[in-house]
């Protein structure tokens, strides 16, 4: 212990004074955070059109060293602002490690769309990895506070506590009461949450299915798998139809795309038409090359009256769906030791640019692909009853690190807006999660199947969804300049 | 330089960020190996002392996989079949025919040999001219020009006519339930094996395959061009196999229309391999091509209305079955 202490004094002296501990921890953190990256090796090898792991390699480790050291920094800046600044007074003291954290963590978040910017990059607070909230998400009361504050008031509420405890121990006399007052209410603020969770009105529920799927991700498709794949999906839709009035597919299932290489396009209605007696809504997922380029394109089909409406992917994957312009640039120098232009890349998305609301009858559906799901901002916009994220995690080959992660950030966004948020998956396991962030139901494993359960919809709206981050950024920012003024009066002194 | 490298010697934050590197380094090399291996799938050879060669690789390094090798029916393991000095892949790509020996062995064409790129080259220069384009006359020059496109569309057009492919008279059998049945069946199994599952992949190769025209890779050129002249034999042995099927006298229109759209795949799959040559010709072969990816799906709907219309029974196969799954109510 005492060589571990030694160590740390050794490391917090190490100039930037303070620095170096918060990097450090960063670094490990967002390495295992992170680490998912790798698993996506086999699918950079099929985007730049050649086999070898040893290029897909060497383009991972830059992209992958250069975000986490990045988003690190942010950590080391951190720690540097609690050793640098001992000087308030320490009623404030607590408040202004939580709001300085929760500013770094925001400009965190940004950095990586900047980082990791490209053609179908988006900019702004939509990466949320690794934000310390979603450790916690088995925490209800802390949970369910994310409708008024979101993951940003998470994050200020764990700084708070874990630094008021710290300086609870350190401190001594009148010090001690304040910081145990300050502890205290934090605690009661937390349970507090827990008195007020959401209740919904269970009426106007209505059953939902899942058809979940595991195609992995190919250039060229074998036709025996494309036949096996589709006729799977054809008999889990039918058998969907007969016990659900919505039935949605994953991200990139093609369903509808593919019928057209088995149906003439006059049958295709026909079809939709009588997997049912009554209105069904069919979601489905297609990659479409259209005038504006390749659209990862989300097509609702009411059973009876065909298209009733279309979402395009807004928060595309780096790596997946585009090249950053990093790993562009490492694609650039690595040309000529692999003999062949891997500047030309095959298969990248472009953007959507329309709401991802859509209406069908008297339902607002809130739809997010993959990606979308890691978005607060992208998840919470406009009104809606329910969520729906349809996902694809064949590129990383069903990465269970990612699928957590990924699961976490879904609880998250139901909790946020206090929505019910069906999650179906191609590789991975599927859920469908209430509005308390609570999983009602989900997939016992991650092959060909169908997940049936109740939905209820809900037309409120939470502070979260009406405000968004703002109340939480501004408080922070309040916060820190008055403890920065504090800061320099009591250093003149 | 040695004392940079002692490690007791390197600053704190140096040693920091090496061992930060070499983690990464230790858990990406582990993370790699470990895909590799899960990667590599052990392959059971049965009763073989030396497995069959893979169909996608160059047995002998004449240009052409094993598999094009069983299409154009020469030998996988001789570079040179017919023995004329020119390897099998060279001859493919260049028009000739890999089994027959000699100068003369110009594989058929079925298409017009007219080159309509160099024609519209040569009716811009005499337009140019004769005057007849001339930017002093814009209205002049608009009509030479339109009147140069018509000449190059119907060339085209007449290039890629599909009369161009002459075939034998069909053979016709009678309307039993029986005939039509043999007739469905082999019919469906041509269509499941040779025709639909080959066509899943081959628009997105095919414009892989013309984009290499533009680059100035000999190789990728030369690939493109057995690539398509391959595709052209091997739509042809389909054509022959497919003509050689006793009608019954019901099925005449949905049998015409396959062989249509396979004399259709022959001649632009001929056009497109002289795409080098002439770009015009290649062009409207590629946007013939697209619009028969297109037309070709509904063939299989109508066959199985067919079948349930007669009464028949459907062809063999994962295809079939889906698509009669598809058509019910």
């Amino acid at each position: 212990m005492d060589r571990i202490i030694k160590i740390y004094r050794k490391v917090t002296l190490l100039r930037p004074s303070g620095f170096w501990p918060g990097f450090i921890i960063g670094l490990i953190y967002f390495s295992w955070t992170l680490w998912w990256f790798w698993s996506s090796s086999v699918y950079i090898s099929l985007l730049l059109g050649t086999t070898s792991n040893v290029l897909a390699f060497w383009v991972i480790l830059p992209t992958f060293i250069l975000t986490v050291a990045g988003i690190s920094l942010f950590w080391g800046f951190f720690s540097r602002v609690i050793y640098n600044f001992k000087k308030i007074r320490p009623i404030l003291l607590p408040f202004f490690y939580a709001g300085t954290f929760v500013l770094l963590e925001y400009l965190r978040t940004w950095f990586v769309g900047i980082l990791l910017y490209g053609s179908g990059g988006t900019l702004g607070a939509n990466w949320t990895f690794g934000n310390p909230a979603y450790l916690f998400v088995n925490i209800v009361p802390l949970r369910e506070s994310a409708s008024y504050w979101g993951i940003y008031g998470i994050d200020f509420l764990i700084i708070f506590i874990g630094t008021t405890i710290f300086l609870l121990i350190k401190s001594r006399g009148k010090q001690r009461t304040i910081y145990s007052i300050e502890v205290s209410s934090a605690i009661f603020i937390i349970i507090l949450f827990d008195f007020l969770s959401p209740t919904q009105n269970q009426n106007n529920k209505f059953s939902a299915s899942i058809v979940q799927t595991k195609n992995p991700v190919n250039v060229s498709v074998a036709p025996e798998n494309f036949l096996s794949d589709f006729s799977k999906k054809n008999e889990l839709l039918r058998e969907a139809s007969k016990k659900s009035d919505l039935v949605v597919f994953p991200e990139s299932a093609d369903f509808s795309k593919t019928l057209l290489n088995f149906l003439d396009p006059a049958s295709v209605p026909k079809y939709f038409s009588n997997l049912s007696q009554k209105n069904i809504l069919v979601i489905d997922s297609d990659r479409i090359q259209e005038k504006g380029g390749l659209k990862s394109k989300v097509v609702l089909i009411d059973s009876k009256d065909g298209v009733v409406g279309s979402y395009d992917k807004l928060l595309l994957t780096p790596g997946g769906e585009y090249f950053p312009y990093i790993s562009r640039f490492t694609l650039r120098l690595l040309t000529p030791f692999f003999k062949t232009d891997l500047t030309r890349f095959k298969a990248e998305f472009t953007q959507g640019t329309g709401s991802n609301v859509l209406y069908y009858k008297d339902s607002k559906i809130k739809l997010l692909v993959c990606s979308d799901v890691i978005s607060p901002s992208i998840s919470r916009e406009g009104e809606f009853d329910f969520m729906i994220n349809l996902r694809n995690l064949a590129v990383f080959g069903g990465s269970p690190l990612i699928e957590q992660e990924l699961l976490s950030m879904s609880r998250f966004r139901a909790a946020e807006n206090e929505k019910y948020l069906i999650t179906s998956s191609n590789f991975g396991r599927s859920y469908v999660i209430d509005n308390r962030g609570n999983i009602i139901k989900s997939t016992d494993s991650s092959g060909y199947q169908i997940l049936t359960a109740d939905v209820v919809p809900n037309k409120e709206r939470t502070w979260y969804n009406k405000l968004g981050d703002l109340p939480i950024l501004l408080l922070s920012l309040a916060i820190f300049g008055l403890s920065f003024k504090n800061f320099l009066y009591a250093k003149q002194d | 330089m040695g004392y940079l490298l002692k490690i007791s010697y390197m600053p704190n934050k140096i040693k920091i960020f090496f061992g930060f590197l070499t983690l990464i380094a230790l858990f990406s090399v582990y993370s790699v190996f470990n895909s590799l291996s899960n990667k590599a799938s052990s392959v059971a050879v049965i009763g073989l002392q030396t497995p069959l060669p893979n169909p996608d690789t160059d047995s002998d390094h004449d240009g052409l996989s094993n598999r094009d090798e069983a299409i154009w029916n020469t030998d996988p393991f001789n570079p040179d079949t017919d023995g004329d000095g020119y390897k099998d892949g060279e001859e493919v790509a260049s028009g000739h025919d890999p089994l027959k020996p000699g100068p003369n062995d110009l594989l058929p064409q079925n298409g017009s040999n007219v080159n309509i790129t160099d024609q519209v080259s040569t009716l811009m220069v005499s337009g140019f001219y004769a005057g007849a384009i001339d930017n002093s006359n814009p209205d002049k020059s608009n009509q030479a020009l339109t009147d140069i496109g018509d000449s190059a569309m119907f060339d085209s057009a007449k290039a890629l006519d599909l009369n161009n492919i002459q075939i034998a008279k069909t053979i016709t059998s009678s309307n039993t339930k029986d005939d039509q049945e043999k007739y469905v069946n082999a019919l469906g199994l041509i269509i499941q094996e040779e025709l639909w599952a080959p066509l899943i992949n081959e628009p997105q190769v095919v414009a892989q395959k013309f984009t290499k025209f533009k680059t100035n890779d000999k190789q990728l050129l030369t690939d493109s061009q057995i690539y398509f002249n391959t595709k052209a034999v091997n739509y042809k042995n389909i054509l022959n196999e497919v003509t050689a099927l006793p009608v019954p006298p019901s099925w005449t229109d949905v049998h015409q229309q396959i062989i249509d759209d396979l004399r259709q795949l022959i001649i632009s799959h001929q056009a497109l391999a002289q795409t080098d040559s002439d770009p015009i010709k290649g062009a409207a072969a590629l946007s013939n091509l697209i619009s028969l990816y297109q037309n070709v799906r509904p063939i299989l709907t109508t066959i199985v209305q067919r079948i349930k219309e007669n009464n028949l029974k459907p062809p063999d196969g994962a295809l079939w079955n889906l698509i009669v799954s598809l058509t019910n109510g």
